[in-house]
């Protein structure tokens, strides 16, 4: 026999029930009318508000979306069959939230804020609500620092700025998310003291996955591990198997986590990949609540769905604390058709787009960005001076290159000088190919450039520059250790700078030449 | 679901009528009757169902069963319900009508549920302290429900104070799986 006394026993317990408070609830209640495909519609419920979590039987909740005449339209963020016709609702009184703060980093969650990576639990401190006001003028100003993505072709031409809204768009298989991974990875340079010293701060990031496979959210998830970016992100994952509600509010949960950083003076970058999705799942919920379909069937308020999300990265003004939130959306075209609803929209909203084509993508150009049309509204004022000076050039030359493209197949029949100008933009159109998950830092791109529109290249085979790249980089690590220093430093393209940048690039050609056998 | 938004919409426009007639009351009352012959006789709640019947013959058989016991404006709401093929909402409506009639009356329906029978002592105080509460004329219910194992629970539209046992400890086992 246990020798336990009874004492002891309601000893135990009162502590436990100690702070029990023993009260009478009082509560706003309605009936479930009808259930079934992830809504409900509820009898009741009189004074409840939009947007207000409701709780039904069983742990599950539900937001509310439309308020009728004798009904509530109700979308479940939990499973559907646990609710039976006839079910008490009851109000809460909240609206839905997520715990932010930097207890996130590093993990998987589930649009609630549920961790879903079997690390255990997190034990944050604030909630913020998932839809948030945007902030209004006087408390933003000018994009002007910039985020650097690691790829040449992105931060030459299109670059992107803190604070500013860039828009990926592509058909599948064209890369998208890879840019995103990359953007991530590259922010891995902003942790670093190097950075502090240089006045670089860090950028918290976030990735949303909407409507995706579990199994590639999974690769994301090893990937930003192997590249030690995770510990600096949060993956906020909707998959394809959640009910539709989730995927629709989980663009605004990461949101709000990347809020958090932008709000204390921090710098977060957030990619929700992709609002394609988003909005499918939000036709979803629309039509099943009963409201009339508009184009492509898509709400009368998917402008507004998507305009309120993005509209919430910002650059807060110095007052304010400095903080910026970048968004990167991404979206799915159909066939190359940019000219549909939902991408034409999310056009109109950001600062400029980023545009993937799959016969760039097949013909070897990657990232397989159509450097023509796409755009960066105010990533310009963003790029540090000396890539803004390296740029101009590559810029324009590209362009020539373009236009006059479609003689090349006439070969020797052309001018020196047009010849000249295809040579040169077959070239730079080589070198600003680059594989998937090797960033570069923006000096480095810098010197590459520098040789290449300086004319350094043109005298080479297009075959031999993936060489040229790789070996440049090696012997800039080895012997112009200062040059990048001073690059990093200044920020500008100095008259030393230019000099050094001759010389490394004089005696490297002359190196290159003799190992490779070149005359 | 829709029976819900119909029958409200009778409802509000038969009562706006009435209003305009002053006989809000007498209609209230010939409802009530009405109510109580359907709702004792099952062959009659499936006749108003039925599809099958013709019109003419609902209309007849209607007329002959309440014109005795109702006025005229009742008799005509239930034909003209009969013509539109609502008749099976017929309880419905009158529930609907029931509702605003109290609220035309500022009175309001309240629901009393405890787990044993409450004695006439219990009954007048609870009732005094939902009175003071409200103001509005009470119409109480008292329901029995063992269910709730202990205490009371007041449902006043959809207000609910819950102060009985079953919730105290079903809150109880929240607070200590949480922990």
């Amino acid at each position: 026999m246990v020798d336990v006394r009874p004492e002891e026993i309601s000893a135990i317990l009162r502590r436990q029930l100690s702070g029990f408070e023993n009260e009478a609830d009082i509560y706003e209640v309605g009936t479930v009318l009808q259930v079934g495909d992830g809504v409900a519609r509820i009898y009741g419920l009189t004074k409840v508000m939009v947007s207000e979590l409701v709780e039904f039987p069983n742990d599950v909740f539900g937001m509310v979306l439309n308020l009728e005449e004798d009904n509530v339209g109700v979308m479940l963020l939990g499973d559907d069959s646990l609710v039976k016709e006839g079910d008490t609702v009851r109000r809460t009184k909240k609206i839905a939230s997520v715990p932010v703060g930097r207890e996130l980093l590093g993990r998987v969650v589930n649009p609630i804020g549920i961790p879903i990576d079997n690390k255990g639990e997190i034990n944050t401190t604030q909630f913020f609500p998932i839809e948030r006001k945007a902030p209004g003028v006087i408390f933003r100003q000018p994009v002007k620092e910039p985020l650097q993505t690691g790829m040449k072709v992105v931060d030459a031409l299109i670059p992107i700025g803190r604070g500013q809204r860039e828009l990926i768009i592509g058909d599948r298989q064209t890369g998208k998310t890879a840019i995103a991974l990359d953007a991530i990875i590259n922010q891995k340079y902003t942790h670093s003291a190097e950075a502090k010293a240089n006045n670089i701060r860090p950028v918290y990031c976030i990735y949303v996955a909407i409507g995706q496979k579990g199994s590639t959210v999974a690769n994301v998830v090893s990937y930003l591990e192997q590249f030690g970016a995770l510990e600096y992100t949060i993956i906020v994952a909707a998959n394809a198997s959640d009910p539709a509600a989730m995927q629709y509010i989980a663009p605004y949960c990461g949101c709000s986590m990347g809020e958090y950083f932008r709000d204390n003076g921090m710098d977060a970058l957030v990619i929700y990949d992709d609002l394609s999705k988003q909005a499918a799942a939000y036709r979803q919920v629309s039509l099943l609540l009963r409201r009339p379909p508009g184009r492509e069937a898509y709400p009368g308020d998917i402008f507004y769905l998507h305009s309120r999300l993005l509209e919430r990265a910002a650059k807060f003004s110095d007052a304010m604390g400095g903080g910026t939130l970048t968004a990167l959306p991404v979206i799915e075209t159909q066939a190359g058709d940019v000219a549909a609803y939902i991408p034409t929209n999310v056009i109109s909203i950001t600062d400029g787009q980023i545009y993937l084509e799959p016969n760039l993508f097949n013909a070897g150009i990657r990232p397989a960005m159509n450097v023509g049309i796409s755009v960066s509204r105010v990533g310009g004022n963003a790029q540090i001076k000396a890539m803004k000076k390296v740029a101009g050039p590559l810029k324009l030359e590209l362009a020539q290159y373009r236009e006059l493209e479609s003689f090349a197949k006439f070969g020797s029949d052309l001018d020196k000088s047009t010849q000249q100008q295809l040579r040169r933009g077959a070239r730079l159109t080589e070198i600003l190919k680059q594989k998937q998950f090797v960033p570069l830092p923006v000096n480095k791109q810098i010197a590459l450039i520098w040789t290449a529109t300086h004319g350094y290249l043109d005298e080479f085979d297009v075959e031999v520059l993936a060489d040229f790249e790789k070996e440049f980089f090696e012997y800039l690590d080895n012997n112009y250790l200062e040059l990048q220093n001073l690059i990093s430093n200044k920020k500008e393209l100095t008259d030393d700078i230019s000099k050094l940048l001759k010389e490394a690039a004089d005696s490297f050609v002359i190196i290159f030449k003799n190992t490779h056998n070149i005359k | 679901m829709t029976e819900q938004k119909v029958s409200y919409r009778y409802a509000r426009a038969i009562i706006e009528t009435a209003i305009a007639d002053k006989l809000t009351d007498k209609l209230f009352n010939d409802f009530k009757v009405v109510e109580e012959i359907v709702s004792k006789s099952k062959e009659l709640k499936t006749f108003l169902k039925s599809p099958v019947v013709p019109e003419a013959k609902k209309k007849a058989i209607v007329t002959e069963l309440f014109k005795d016991h109702i006025d005229r404006m009742a008799l005509n709401f239930i034909t003209f319900l009969v013509t539109k093929g609502r008749s099976e909402l017929l309880l419905d409506i009158i529930a609907q009508y029931e509702l605003q009639y109290l609220k035309l009356n500022k009175k309001q329906k309240v629901d009393i549920i405890s787990a044993i029978e409450l004695t006439d002592e219990i009954r007048a105080k609870v009732l005094a302290k939902i009175a003071a509460n409200i103001r509005m004329e009470i119409i109480p219910t008292f329901i029995t429900e063992a269910d709730i194992k202990g205490g009371i629970m007041i449902k006043i539209e959809d207000w609910v104070y819950d102060a009985s046992l079953k919730s105290q400890l079903e809150n109880l086992f929240n607070q200590l799986s949480r922990n």
